[in-house]
């Protein structure tokens, strides 16, 4: 067993017993507060890799992160998934 | 109904989304129809896309001035997808005065085995484990059964650690 397994089951088990003591709605909302979230520290990392870059330049890497990340999730799904090149 | 990650996030904790998805249960027209009723800045792709598994078709809206958009799922005729729709549950937002339709979470555990993306198996793992006992797990093994994906389902089930 790795020796960090027993700290990820203990943090797994407090994260199940948080989400059961809130309510439906709650777990619902929360779904938008962290996407907001997420997505600002996302558009952070665009500013930080590219602080030169004009507003309109940093939205369109902003923009096509997100299209890879629709490209990456619904691979098998909507589109044929890719068969890995030989070596 | 609500379905997708807006769905899953109902039975477990929350996690992150691109979109917000629904599952229409309208004819192929009737999609059209609703796209009609939307606010000028949701513009829908008039070029549905058909998923690879069970056949259904999806519409996407991207919402003008939002990162987030919103897919149209239409009901296929999948015995599944039926019985899902047949089985959805009505759930409310007081703080909103909104009430909306959602899958049970069973319906959700078993459409996720059969995706079975990482983030599929992902969310099937936290729905077993925030719902435990609630489930109805002869209703997942019938499913299942019929989907090949017990094997995925009992792996899943054993992975989680006693709470």
């Amino acid at each position: 067993m790795n020796e960090f397994q027993p700290l990820i089951d203990q943090l797994y088990r407090e994260q199940i017993l948080d989400a059961r003591a809130q309510s439906l709605e709650r777990r619902f909302l929360g779904t938008f507060e962290i996407t907001d979230f997420a997505y600002s520290v996302s558009r952070d990392g665009v500013d930080m890799q590219f602080p030169d870059a004009s507003l309109e330049e940093r939205q369109r890497q902003w923009q096509r992160r997100l299209r890879i990340q629709r490209y990456l999730s619904e691979e098998g799904i909507y589109s044929p998934k890719r068969i890995p090149a030989k070596e | 109904m609500i379905v997708g990650a807006l769905a899953v996030n109902c039975y477990t904790f929350a996690r992150t989304t691109k979109d917000a998805d629904f599952l229409l249960g309208v004819k192929m027209g009737g999609i059209e129809e609703v796209a009609k009723h939307l606010p000028a800045n949701f513009l829908i792709d008039p070029q549905p896309r058909m998923e690879l598994i069970t056949g259904s078709y999806r519409w996407i809206i991207n919402v003008v001035g939002s990162d987030f958009c919103v897919e149209m799922f239409h009901l296929s005729d999948d015995a599944r997808h039926q019985e899902e729709f047949t089985r959805r549950r009505q759930a409310s937002l007081s703080s909103i005065g909104r009430t909306f339709w959602v899958p049970a979470p069973e319906d959700l555990v078993i459409q996720k085995l059969r995706w079975a993306r990482s983030k599929d198996l992902d969310d099937a793992r936290n729905i077993i484990a925030v719902q435990a006992d609630a489930l109805d797990f002869g209703y997942i093994e019938k499913w299942c059964r019929e989907h090949g994906t017990w094997v995925r389902f009992e792996e899943i089930r054993r992975s989680i650690p006693e709470i």
